[in-house]
Parts: C-alpha cells; structure tokens; sequence
C-alpha cells in the first residue's frame, strides 16, 4: 500500500516535471521558429478623420506604434460601423507629407494605395517597421470613406498590421466621434474710409509780367488716402473760366479748357498742371491728359464744368496730387490788381 | 501562486490576475459662445484699420476619451486668411503679435480645462496672450493637446484680425475653420 502510494506520488512528480517541460520547450520553441508572428498589440493607434460632419466625405490619417517585432507586408484599418467604404481601390491613394501627424511621427515605410477592400476593412501594402516608432500615413482621396450618417459618440475600429501570410503582427483599437457640425463659418466687415485734404485755400501767382510765365509759388496739394478697391477720381472746376479781374471787367481766360497746353511768356493765358505720387497702395495714379504737368506753364484750361483731373485704379495712402497754377499775359493784357479766380478741386472714392 | 506539493505553507488562491482590454470610447462637442447648435460662425462685426479686434463669440471644444496617450485638437482653415470674393483679396493669416503687425488673423486658445485627467493645454503658436495669435492655415494644426485620458476637457478659441489702412472695404470677408481631433490610443 505504502510502495503503491509512494511510485503514485513519483509518477505524478514525473507528470509535472514533463508538462513543465513540453511547456517551457513549446514556448522557446514558439518564440523562436522564424516566420511566425505572434499577436500583440500596438502601442499606439491613431486615426483621425479630417472631417467629422455626418455623411461627409473625408481624408483623413492613420498612425500605429509597433509593439511586435516583426517583418510586416500590410495594414488592416477596419472603419467604424456606418461609416460608409468605397470598394474602389483607386480611391484609396495614400501619402507621406506630415498633416497634423502627432510629435514624433514619421512617414510610414512602403505604404501604397489599397490593395483590397472588404467591408469595413481596407488593407493597404506596408513595410517593415521598427518597434517603438510611431509611423503615419494619410489617405487622401474623400472619395474613399465618409463619416456615419448620424452623430455618435465612440465611432470604434480598429488597425491590424500584418505579415505576408498573412498573420496578424500587432492590432489596436481606435475610437472617433461624427458630429452635426465640425466647421465655423467665419465673417467681417472692413469699413469703408476715405480722407481727402487740401494744404491751401489759396494760390497768389503775384505780378503777372510780359516776359515770364508765372506759377503758383507754393503749389497746393491734394492729399487722398483710401481703402476704396476701385481707387479714387479728382476734378476741378472754376469760377470765371480764367482770371477775371471785377475792376476791369477783364478775364484772362483759361486755354483751351479739355486739352493740354503750355503757356508762353508773352502770350495770355491761364491753366494748371497736375503731377502725382504716392506712398503706398494698390492703385495707380493717372493725371488726366489735358491737366498733365511737370514743367513751367504746362496744364490744361478750366472751365465752370467739373473735368477729371486725375484718377486711382486702388487703394491709396498718401496719394498726393500737385496743382500748379500758370498763368501770362501779352502787352494788352487790361492791368488789374483784382485778378481772381476759385477753383473747387473735389475728390471721391469708388469703394 | 501556491505550492501544489510540499510542506511549505500558503494561503489559499488570491483572485485571479486579468487584464481586460476597455473600449476606445471619445465623446466631443463643438460650440460657440453665442450658439450651441450648427451651423456655427463666428463674426467681426468691423475691422477698423489699425486696431486688432477679438471676434463677437468664442469657439470652445470639449472632449472626454480613454485614449491612454491623450490627443490634439486640430484646426484647419479654408482661406488661410479672411478672404473678400467681391474684391478678391485675403488679409492673410500669419502667426505674431498683431499689435505691431500692419494687418493679420488668427487664433488663441485662450482657455483649457478638464474636471479629470489630462491635463489639456494649449500649443504654440496658439497660447499667445493679448494679440498674439498663431496661424490659421489650410494644414492641421494642433491648438490644444493632453497625454492621458481626459474627461470633460475644454479647449477655447478666441479669433483676432486687424486690418490696415489698405485692407479694402468690404463687408463680405469670411473664412471657414474645420475642427478635428487626433486621438492616441
């Protein structure tokens, strides 16, 4: 009895060691038999959908940190349930150029367009990767997949990477949302402003001589600074259509009011020339022909009807317009000390 | 762990050892401070030249996930700047203090929060004070991010712009910002 009970026990000793032993030589066998891969789970998993709207057609990335040390050939990215998958492989192309990928992350090596698609799954090719490093690609055609028609929380997938087998290496879980409304629209308003300034209200040109063309001592300026798009016009316009003088009852009238004129000492006259600049802006300045001025007594006539002296294709800061008054007279010209004239010189935007 | 054979003592069999693997889960709400609902904007209701402005509401975005190794909220935006169809030109988005910029937009995340978890915080070029803004461009930025599982998290946008005296008049410049979320699980 006692013998039967102690080779009982030996046995029994003899069945553990043995288990132990099938079990310890499956796992170093298992372990290292090349080309088998053994299941883990990755590290990370990441996929984002550019667009999270209900029934929107989206791009979007997928991201996977290897935890299984092993040759890999492809990746499974499983698409939340409702999510709606095309079966065009053509619609799955891929890239490589960092969106919005999470620090640290580079381009996922060998990655290509799909190569099967069945249901929720899409398998794309892929090489090997390295354990530990956090790799991404993005799919970048909408035509492949767009969102749930109804907003739900916990939108879950899953990604699977895999050898040639194929045999699963690594897989992990991921979870999105889809929403109502995932884009703020966004308005302003610039106001409009326009500011016009004039550094005179007065213009003595003096004694007006036979031998010389007289001009305005200290041209006034017109100074014009605006956000109008379409720039900006400026006219003028005169009283008396030339010099008058009330004592005499004498004008000396304007030259040829609509076309451009230079006046010569000696020989009546009476006209103003216009030059331009500007600091800044987006428009140009064009002096009108008959103003053009820019050397003594050159300019064009005015007249009691508003003539366009010079215009703007844009915005302006400091867009400045010089107005030189000229002015002769001949040796019958009636002598006058009241010789006047208003010239009203108005400017407007066109926004 | 016992002994199946011996004379060494133990104590019965503790509870035994598991690990279940949770369920990726992500909650997220997107809103504006004038509008719970889409379709959601955000309006200036007047750039005038020269002044950096904050838009009339703020856009906040609240996210509750187990993702172990937390997430970014994301931004992209249509126009990279607040463009005017009708006289085709965008005050250009650019990141910097737009109190000496001549003209600009963009974006602050001006507040972060979480009842758990995380914590949430804003990324650069986003966590500027006063005007200092980050670049709204048509790739995904990250404006506010965290490590760990968060719950109710909290992440909110203030828009700025500024115009300048060349900025044209219009009252149709608009701009369409798109939110995501990365999520690291």
């Amino acid at each position: 009895m006692y013998r039967q009970a102690r080779l009982k026990n030996k046995f029994r000793k003899a069945s553990i060691y043995s288990f132990s032993a099938i079990l310890t030589l499956s796992a170093l066998f298992m372990a290292f038999e090349p080309g088998i891969a053994h299941a883990g789970t990755l590290s990370q998993t990441v996929v984002r959908f550019d667009r999270l709207l209900v029934s929107q057609a989206t791009t979007g990335m997928v991201c996977v940190k290897p935890a299984t040390s092993a040759t890999e050939a492809s990746v499974v990215v499983t698409f939340p349930t409702g999510y709606t998958v095309s079966t065009t492989l053509g619609n799955w192309t891929v890239g490589t150029t960092n969106n919005g990928w999470p620090t640290g992350a580079t381009a996922w090596p060998g990655i290509g367009t799909a190569t099967n698609v069945t249901g929720q799954a899409v398998t794309f090719p892929s090489s090997s990767m390295t354990v530990g490093t956090l790799y991404c690609f993005d799919w970048t055609n909408s035509a492949a997949v767009s969102v749930k028609s109804s907003a739900t929380s916990s939108n879950t997938g899953t990604v699977v990477t895999q050898t040639s087998t194929p045999t699963t290496i690594d897989s992990g879980s991921y979870s999105t949302v889809s929403l109502s409304g995932d884009q703020i629209g966004v308005t302003a308003s610039v106001p409009q402003s326009f500011t016009y300034s004039l550094s005179g209200t007065s213009d003595a040109l003096g004694a007006l001589t036979t031998g010389t063309v007289a001009t305005s001592p200290t041209p006034r300026t017109l100074t014009v600074n605006t956000n109008a798009a379409n720039g900006w016009m400026a006219w003028a316009q005169d009283s008396t259509t030339g010099l008058h003088s009330t004592n005499s009852g004498y004008t000396i009238a304007s030259t040829t009011p609509g076309s451009n004129s230079t006046l010569v000492a000696g020989t009546e006259g009476y006209n103003m020339g216009v030059t331009s600049s500007q600091t800044s802006g987006s428009g140009t300045v064009t002096v009108a022909t008959p103003f053009v001025g820019g050397s003594t007594g050159k300019g064009g006539g005015l007249n009691t009807t508003l003539q366009t002296i010079a215009s703007s294709n844009g915005t302006a800061n400091n867009a400045v317009l010089t107005l030189t008054n000229n002015a002769a007279i001949s040796s019958t010209t009636t002598a006058a000390t009241d010789y006047s004239d208003t010239i009203t010189v108005p400017a407007a935007a066109m926004f | 762990m016992a002994a199946i054979q011996g004379n060494g003592t133990g104590s019965a069999f503790g509870p035994v050892a598991t690990a279940a693997t949770q369920a990726p889960s992500a909650t997220f709400t997107l809103q504006t401070s004038s509008q719970s609902n889409p379709p959601f904007s955000v309006a200036f209701t007047s750039l005038p030249a020269g002044s950096p402005t904050a838009a009339a509401s703020t856009i906040t975005a609240g996210i509750t996930t187990n993702a172990a190794y937390g997430g970014s909220l994301l931004l992209n935006d249509q126009n990279a700047g607040l463009t005017s169809a009708l006289k085709s030109f965008t005050i250009s988005s650019a990141s910097g203090d737009l109190t000496s910029a001549n003209s600009g937009y963009g974006a602050q995340t001006t507040s972060t929060s979480q009842s758990s978890g995380g914590p949430i915080s804003a990324v650069s070029p986003y966590n500027g004070t006063s005007n200092v803004v980050g670049a709204l461009t048509t790739a995904w930025q990250p404006f506010a991010s965290w490590s760990a599982p968060i719950t109710s998290g909290s992440a909110t946008l203030n828009l700025l712009a500024k115009s300048s005296s060349l900025t044209p008049a219009s009252s149709d410049y608009s701009d369409v910002m798109t939110i995501s979320l990365s999520l690291q699980f």
